[in-house]
């Protein structure tokens, strides 16, 4: 889970009033690989949309410190680069109804709750996008409906929607739990 | 929460952990950032310096009107009214004509359009997308919407807050080796001035590409509604004024439905019934009969 936004690390030191932005990305870098791991769902994508993000906030950097919450913005960018307009459609949504999910086989000695935790994610990484996202920021971030509503930029309703149908597929999928 | 919202919950948590090491980040959006930076935009191509309407009014106004369609249906060959003159922006040996009050932006809180510098009639729109010209890198795309060198007709982009029920844009791309070009204004024609004038790319090739292809996907209502969405990216669709096409393209009992803040057309089916995957292909085979660049991949 993030930290609380706001906290200073000790190894923070301020220019002109902010954070400098090797520091910030030394302590804050690891919390957004992980937003981004279960946004996108794999390695590559989370580092290049986390990649993206940083370099697109470096030359305002200073700006970005005086105006807000530094972790809450770059989240944000993180959030908006997955779901980017230009993106939305260049990644092939199927139907919830072709999604393949592996039947659970735990391994010797495993915990079984691992196994269902690992079909879960599996069928998480398959949602849409939007749907995904929605579960992420709501069962990852912990957001409200109209924190969400507000991040990604459409009404709450539908993040209510997004968020259902989400948790609708996931539950189906994984049947009798 | 609910047993199972918490097991959802942990699983993220648990699956966080397998996030990439966060080794080198800074340095690694240094590098991204410079190389980025590396474009330059030169020359000022021949025509009016005088500015007879600043494009800016010009989109707010069109912004107000009560009806985009007849707003938009200009002839796309015709000269854009916005512009009275151009710049040449350039990168990497591929330049295009934007209009000469445009100016460059560096947008902060927008990473749709992966650039650093954004050109647009205005701040507000170059950074909300909804009136910019850009070269971004290929590779952090995947395959764009639609065929490249074609305008398309889109709603405003999804991180505009507040999209107002008119915000129709037109878009385009092209691609330019290792580069994409990105450009979305209010006026078709200008749109297409815009694509039309790039040099130092193989335009020729890209334009013979066929209709890449229509995209069609349904949901499920988890609320019990039991509506059954389908939706279709079609360029032809997209491309054209929408209204006798769509019409046609639409079966009985579906009701047409197009969403603030889309991109594609939304088919609303009123049927409760089972909505199987052999009907959606159906659908798509209807939209392809009556768009005939629609094709099926």
């Amino acid at each position: 889970m993030m930290e609380e936004a706001g906290a200073v690390h000790p190894r923070q030191r301020h220019v002109d009033g902010g954070v400098e932005f090797g520091d910030w990305v030394e302590v804050r870098g690891r919390d957004l690989l992980r937003l981004a791991y279960v946004l996108t769902g794999n390695t590559a994508d989370a580092e290049d949309v986390v990649q993206d993000a940083l370099a697109r906030a470096l030359p305002r950097w200073e700006r970005i410190c005086a105006a807000e919450d530094p972790n809450a913005y770059v989240r944000r960018m993180v959030i908006n680069a997955h779901t980017s307009w230009w993106r939305k459609f260049r990644r092939r949504e199927l139907p919830s109804g072709d999604v393949h999910i592996d039947e659970p086989v735990a391994g010797p000695g495993e915990d079984p709750s691992h196994d269902l935790r690992r079909r879960l994610w599996n069928a998480c990484r398959e949602l849409p996008t939007d749907q995904r996202t929605a579960v992420v920021l709501r069962f990852y971030e912990q957001l409200g409906y109209d924190e969400i509503a507000a991040v990604t930029g459409v009404r709450e309703g539908t993040v209510r929607s997004r968020v259902s149908r989400g948790v609708a597929t996931l539950r189906e999928q994984m049947g009798d739990i | 929460m609910k047993d199972f919202d918490k097991l959802i919950s942990s699983t993220l948590i648990e699956q966080a952990d397998h996030a990439p090491v966060a080794v080198g980040l800074a340095q690694g959006a240094r590098l991204r950032h410079r190389r980025r930076r590396q474009r330059v935009a030169v020359g000022v191509a021949a025509g009016a310096l005088t500015i007879a309407a600043p494009l800016a009014l010009a989109l707010s106004d069109r912004g107000d009107a009560p009806d985009d369609r007849s707003l938009y249906a200009a002839d796309p060959t015709s000269t854009p009214s916005s512009a009275t003159g151009w710049q040449r922006i350039e990168e990497n040996g591929v330049s295009v004509e934007i209009p000469s009050q445009w100016r460059s932006f560096e947008c902060a809180n927008q990473t749709a359009f992966p650039s650093d510098e954004m050109y647009g009639p205005n701040e507000e729109d170059a950074c909300s997308l909804t009136a910019f010209a850009s070269f971004a890198d290929r590779d952090q795309f995947e395959v764009p919407d639609g065929a490249p060198g074609k305008v398309h007709r889109t709603k405003v982009p999804r991180v505009v807050q507040t999209p107002g029920p008119h915000d129709v844009r037109w878009s385009g791309h092209l691609y330019a080796g290792d580069q994409i070009f990105g450009v979305v204004t209010a006026e078709r024609s200008l749109t297409s001035h815009i694509l039309d004038s790039a040099t130092g790319t193989d335009l020729a090739s890209q334009r013979r590409e066929p209709i890449r292809d229509a995209i069609v996907y349904y949901l499920r209502d988890g609320q019990g509604l039991e509506m059954e969405q389908a939706s279709c990216v079609a360029d032809s669709l997209m491309d054209a004024d929408l209204s006798e096409k769509q019409l046609k393209a639409v079966p009985d009992g579906v009701n047409l439905m197009i969403p603030e803040g889309e991109s594609d057309w939304r088919f609303v089916f009123n049927d409760n019934g089972d909505f199987s995957r052999g009907e959606v292909i159906e659908l798509n085979a209807v939209l392809s009969a009556q768009a005939t660049e629609c094709l099926q991949d």
